[in-house]
C-alpha cells in the first residue's frame, strides 16, 4: 500500500468518525423526564419580576409577560405555573395568555390564546439573551422558529 | 480533498469531497453559531437542508466500511465499491428522516439509541413533519453517489 493509499484510508476513517460525532451533536440534548420533585429539589422563592418577549412567525406575537423570578437566581427553576394576564407592563396583545410551568432545564412553558396553545421548551432561560425555543401545537406539529427573550422587568 | 480519477476507492470516502464536507460544514455552522446568535425561522430548518444530503451519504459511507469489515477483510479481498450499497444509504438514510420527522415512536426510538451510544449526554428529539420539505435534497444526494457508482471513465 502506497503512502497515498494509506493517507486516503486514514482521512476516509477520520472523516466518519468527525462526521458521526457532528450528527450526535446536531441531535439537541435535554433533561431526562423526572417527577417534579426529582428536577426541582431546592425551589426558590419568587421575588423579582422578568419579562419575557417571543418572536415567532408562526405563532401570535405574545408580548410582555411578568415572570417573577428571584433575584440571584436567573437560571434557576420556579416551582408553579405562574399565570399572567398580557398588557400587565408589556405589549397589549388581546385574547392572548401565556401560562408558565417552569421546571428544570429544559424550561416548558405554554404560550398562545387559551384555544390555540403552543408548548414550548427552552434548554435554558438566561437573562438578556435570545433563545431558540421549539414549540409544538395541540396537532402535534412543531415550529421550531420561534426566539425568546427573558428581560429584567422595568420599574 | 482527493480527485475521482483513477484512484482506488477507499471505504468512506464519498464523505472525502467538496458537497459532503460543505453540507457538514453547513450543519455545524447553523448549530454552533447561527441557532445560538441568530435564532429564527432560517437556523430552525437549515440543519435538516444540509442533513437531507448529508446523512444518506453518511449511512453510504457507514454501510461501505461495514461491509469492508465483514466480508472483504475477512477474505483478504480488496474494497470494491457496490452500487447497490450506495443506493441502499440513501433510501436508508431518508426512511430514517422521514421516520423521525414524521412518527414520536421514531423520534423517542432515535434518542433512545443516541442515549446507549453516549450515556453522559441527554438528548431530545420532536418530530417534526414540517422538515420534510428539504427531502428534494436526498435525490441530489443519489445523484452526487451515483457519480461513485460509475467506472471511471464515465464519471
Amino acid at each position: 500500500m502506497s503512502l497515498g493509499d494509506l493517507l486516503r484510508w486514514v482521512s476516509s476513517a477520520g472523516a466518519l468518525a468527525v462526521m458521526g460525532v457532528l450528527l450526535i451533536a446536531d441531535t439537541p440534548s435535554s433533561a431526562e423526564e423526572e417527577s417534579p420533585d426529582e428536577r426541582c429539589p431546592d425551589v426558590p422563592a419568587l421575588e423579582s419580576s422578568f419579562y419575557y418577549t417571543t418572536d415567532c412567525q408562526s405563532i401570535p406575537r405574545q408580548g410582555h409577560v411578568a415572570l417573577a423570578w428571584p433575584a440571584g437566581h436567573e437560571h434557576a427553576p420556579v416551582d408553579e405555573a405562574v399565570r399572567r394576564s398580557l398588557g400587565e407592563g408589556g405589549i397589549d396583545v388581546p385574547h392572548a395568555q401565556v401560562t408558565w410551568d417552569l421546571a428544570c432545564d429544559p424550561v416548558s412553558f405554554t404560550i398562545g390564546a387559551e384555544d390555540d396553545p403552543f408548548r414550548c421548551s427552552a434548554v435554558d432561560l438566561p437573562i438578556d439573551q435570545e433563545q431558540h425555543v421549539d414549540c409544538i401545537d395541540t396537532k402535534g406539529e412543531m415550529r421550531d422558529d420561534c426566539t425568546l427573550v427573558v428581560r429584567p422587568a422595568e420599574p | 480533498m482527493t480527485t475521482e480519477h483513477a484512484v482506488r476507492p477507499v471505504p468512506g470516502d464519498v464523505l472525502l469531497h467538496v458537497a459532503p464536507l460543505a453540507a457538514a460544514l453547513l450543519v455545524a455552522f447553523n448549530d454552533f453559531f447561527l441557532k445560538l446568535r441568530h435564532p429564527g425561522f432560517v437556523s430552525g430548518k437549515l440543519s435538516d437542508l444540509g442533513l437531507c444530503f448529508f446523512f444518506p451519504v453518511f449511512v453510504a459511507a457507514v454501510l461501505e466500511w461495514a461491509v469492508w469489515a465483514l466480508v472483504d477483510l475477512p477474505r483478504s479481498r480488496p474494497f470494491v465499491r457496490r452500487r447497490a450499497l450506495l443506493r441502499a444509504g440513501v433510501v436508508l438514510g431518508a426512511l430514517y428522516f422521514v421516520a423521525i420527522k414524521l412518527m414520536p415512536a421514531a423520534a423517542a426510538w432515535h434518542v433512545a439509541a443516541l442515549h446507549a451510544l453516549v450515556s453522559g449526554r441527554r438528548f431530545r428529539a420532536v418530530a417534526d413533519p414540517t422538515d420534510l420539505w428539504c427531502l428534494p435534497m436526498v435525490g441530489l444526494a443519489w445523484w452526487y453517489l451515483a457519480r461513485f457508482a460509475r467506472p471511471p471513465a464515465t464519471r
